[in-house]
């Protein structure tokens, strides 16, 4: 069974990059310019095994998406892992991050964390 | 009144004035040098009145410089703040393409030709490279506005340490230098993984910078209730006169045409180490090769 | 006035812009002297701050090489009288002079410019 995740980052070719990248290692790969869409993409089907979700968006930034997801009862157990340039440990709801730049090592290991194959 | 007293009464008068006036204060105005008998007592708090006035202006001043200066850092730090943000994101990028390259175009080719392969790993540390100069840039800027924030977790110094002299096994190998570690583990204790990390990195590649290819060994071992962890190499070494220079922001001493980099490694380190309550030091001899210490406290 | 001599009236109420034109004019009139002298009227002179007289300072420092004497005439006011030698001290003036007229004023000038 392919692993599922939803991509939340304004970075057009980063969101291409984790697409191909991920789809060589059997991970499924929703990605999604904003926190809205997010949102409506976590609205029909079923939850992905993991969001990664970048901080600095317009619009809505991670912050606010991290606010909605907690608030619905649904949505509240999938796993969020934050990808950002910061350097500085991040505040509490914040449990896990992914600091940039990541290696595909990094990254793929993080995955399994949270969605282990088949 | 006969004219002694009058001296002495001035005397004791110019010296309550200056007292106040080293202060910060002065209470003499106009009206009371007009009630003065005679010129010369007059031009007397003439004068004292005149010593506060250029001691206040040049206060004033020195404050407004002050200002100016912390206005001109808080721009450099959201500035470089800022900038290495940026930078971050398009790196990550290149990164995972990178990384992701070999596998997709073996899956085209079947296998990969060795000089593509060469050629990505040469990229791939161009990556690393750059990721390592933008991390130097934020470092700077965070260490000099005291913004840096330590995360200490329970980890063995002799892993962390290991772990580097792993990284740079390939670099090692291709300036011609044998890379030695040496440490039997574990050591115990509270560090900050990455930061600790991050100074051995600067030290080790150093050391393969400045090693003239001879060997270099990498070491760890406990100290009494602290501990201790080195950089040994053979190389270029450095001259008494500059062994405390090198520890200062932007310092090079091996001369900009030969030697690339930022002079900033190992300021950083030192901040980082002192960071986390330990210090550095450097033994050293032209041609003969340096030594770079770090010793820190295994933590509460 | 004469040749090399010059009279400088200072005006009530100085600023550092106010000097900055009255010393730019001494030294265009002067530009051609070895050696000078002015007279400086402070008569009717209100006390100047702390940013004025250092300007003033800086003024008359530059003109200092060049100037054989100068003489002050003052009004009642002993505080200007005060000021006038605080700056004369910290200049280091080589030859300076207060007087009650003009007149006197300009017979010291003529005196050192000979």
């Amino acid at each position: 069974m392919t692993r599922n995740i939803l991509v939340i980052d304004d970075d057009p070719d980063l969101r291409e990059t984790l697409v191909l990248l991920l789809a060589d290692h059997a991970v499924t790969v929703t990605a999604v310019g904003s926190g809205r869409e997010g949102l409506s993409v976590l609205a029909e089907g079923s939850p992905p095994d993991l969001i990664l979700l970048d901080l600095m968006m317009p619009e809505m930034n991670g912050w606010q998406f991290l606010e909605h997801v907690r608030a619905d009862a649904a949505l509240a157990s999938i796993p969020v892992v934050i990808m950002t340039a910061h350097p500085d440990p991040l505040p509490a709801p914040v449990k896990e991050t992914l600091r940039k730049p990541f290696a595909g090592a990094t990254l793929l290991a993080t995955i399994a964390r949270h969605a282990s194959p088949g | 009144m006969p004219s002694g007293e009058q001296d002495e009464r001035l005397g004791e008068q110019v010296l309550e004035h200056v007292a106040e006036i080293a202060a910060g204060r002065c209470s003499i105005t106009d009206a009371t040098i007009a009630a003065e008998p005679d010129a010369s007592s007059q031009e007397i708090l003439a004068g004292l009145l005149m010593l506060h006035e250029d001691l206040e202006y040049g206060r004033l001043r020195q404050v407004t410089l002050l200002q100016d200066l912390r206005d001109a850092v808080r721009a450099r730090d959201e500035f470089l703040s800022v900038a290495s943000h940026e930078l971050r994101t398009p790196l990550t990028t290149l990164g995972l393409q990178v990384d992701g390259l070999p596998r997709a175009l073996q899956q085209q080719m079947g296998s990969l030709p060795e000089n593509v392969s060469r050629r990505l790993g040469l990229i791939g540390r161009q990556v690393e490279r750059l990721s390592a100069l933008v991390t130097s840039l934020v470092d700077v800027s965070r260490i000099s506005s005291g913004k840096l924030q330590l995360s200490k977790e329970r980890a063995d110094l002799v892993e962390i340490v290991r772990a580097v002299a792993e990284r740079f096994g390939d670099d090692a190998r291709r300036s011609g230098s044998a890379l030695v570690f040496e440490g039997q583990g574990p050591i115990w204790g509270e560090y900050d993984v990455s930061r600790v990390d991050q100074v051995a990195t600067n030290l080790l590649s150093n050391a393969i910078r400045y090693g003239l290819g001879k060997p270099i060994a990498i070491g760890v071992a406990p100290d009494g209730d602290r501990s201790r962890f080195w950089v040994a190499d053979r190389g270029i070494g450095i001259p008494p006169e500059h062994q405390t220079r090198i520890f200062q922001q932007f310092e090079r001493v091996a001369p900009a045409t030969s030697y690339a980099g930022l002079g900033l490694g190992l300021w950083i380190s030192r901040q980082l180490v002192e960071a986390m309550e330990g210090t550095i030091s450097v033994r050293s001899e032209v041609n003969a090769g340096s030594v770079f210490t770090v010793d820190l406290p295994r933590g509460a | 006035m004469e040749d090399s001599l010059y009279m400088y009236e200072e005006i009530p109420i100085q600023t550092t812009f106010s000097l900055d034109l009255l010393f730019d004019r001494l030294e265009e009139l002067a530009a051609g002297d070895d050696r000078f002298a002015y007279i400086v009227d402070l008569r009717g002179v209100q006390r100047p701050g702390a940013e004025v007289r250092e300007r003033l300072k800086q003024r008359v420092a530059r003109l200092n090489p060049r100037l054989a004497h100068v003489a002050v005439v003052f009004g009642a006011n002993v505080i200007i009288r005060a000021v006038a030698k605080l700056a004369a001290f910290s200049i280091g003036f080589r030859s300076f002079t207060s007087h009650a007229g003009v007149d006197d004023a300009v017979e010291a000038c003529r005196r050192a410019l000979r």
